[in-house]
């Protein structure tokens, strides 16, 4: 028997083609799990998380304590103490503008005796979730009332959360100024989020 | 019986359609993605400024009095 090497190729061919023909539009996958077809859309989004001081400047002005006052306790909360500066009803605003939850520190960048001077001053932070954002910082609070704050960092909020309306606090400030302590003063607020 | 140009054709057909069929199954290969946790520090800074002035000494002046 003469073998024609042209058929078989031929014949091969059409093999191939039916085969072909067969597969276009299924899908190999060992056994048939469905009949429909689904799509797969794939997004990769990166988390990234970002604070921003939306209030980023806090200033109590000029004041002096009261005379035959050891010291004056005030506040951003409008209290002024036995001091003659105006009532300061204004705070620093951190939003988190990140897509991701992240862990809040906050921490001065001088020490209160830099930062104030005299004899024992003292500088107190406190945080609260900004109005309409109630349940922005969660877990462990270090400032939920008034706290010292200093260099050391210090867990203002375990859990900011960035969802919107949930993604904004507010930081108020008070003072011990000692009547032996002069002149301009300011410390910066170091504000760390940490993700993972 | 199949002529050499029939089976040309056949051939190319069948290149054409195995082709054809290998990048469907490709592209319908769902990707396994893996993702690596993100992790990183965001830093701000703001300040809060205070002047402080010589403390207040008591007036001992009183109303009439001259200096």
């Amino acid at each position: 028997m003469k073998i024609n090497i042209t058929e078989i190729i031929g014949y091969f061919a059409i093999a191939v083609i039916l085969i072909s023909l067969f597969s276009i539009g299924t899908k190999i996958t060992g056994f048939a799990v469905t009949d429909n077809e689904t799509g797969v859309v794939n997004v990769t989004i990166s988390g990234s998380g970002a604070l921003n001081f939306t209030t980023a400047i806090l200033d109590f002005g000029a004041g002096a304590v009261n005379g035959g006052q050891a010291g004056a306790t005030i506040n951003s909360e409008g209290s002024q103490g036995e001091g003659t500066w105006a009532a300061q009803n204004g705070q620093l605003v951190l939003e988190n503008i990140g897509n991701v939850n992240v862990s809040l520190t906050l921490s001065t960048n001088k020490s209160v005796a830099d930062f104030i001077g005299g004899t024992s001053p003292t500088f107190k932070a406190k945080t609260t979730d900004s109005a309409s954002n109630t349940g922005a910082c969660t877990g462990t609070e270090t400032f939920s009332s008034y706290a010292t704050i200093n260099t050391t960092l210090q867990t203002a909020c375990s859990v900011f959360g960035y969802s919107s309306a949930l993604d904004e606090i507010d930081i108020d400030f008070e003072l011990y100024i000692p009547n032996d302590a002069t002149g301009e003063k300011t410390v910066g607020i170091v504000a760390i989020g940490t993700y993972t | 019986m199949l002529t050499k140009k029939s089976v040309t054709i056949l051939v190319i057909i069948a290149i054409v359609l195995a082709g054809i069929t290998i990048a469907i199954q490709f592209s319908n290969t769902e990707e396994v993605s893996t993702t690596t946790p993100v992790t990183g520090n965001s830093i701000k800074g703001s300040s809060v400024g205070i002047n402080i002035l010589p403390p207040q000494v008591e007036d001992k002046l009183t109303s009439g009095e001259q200096s």
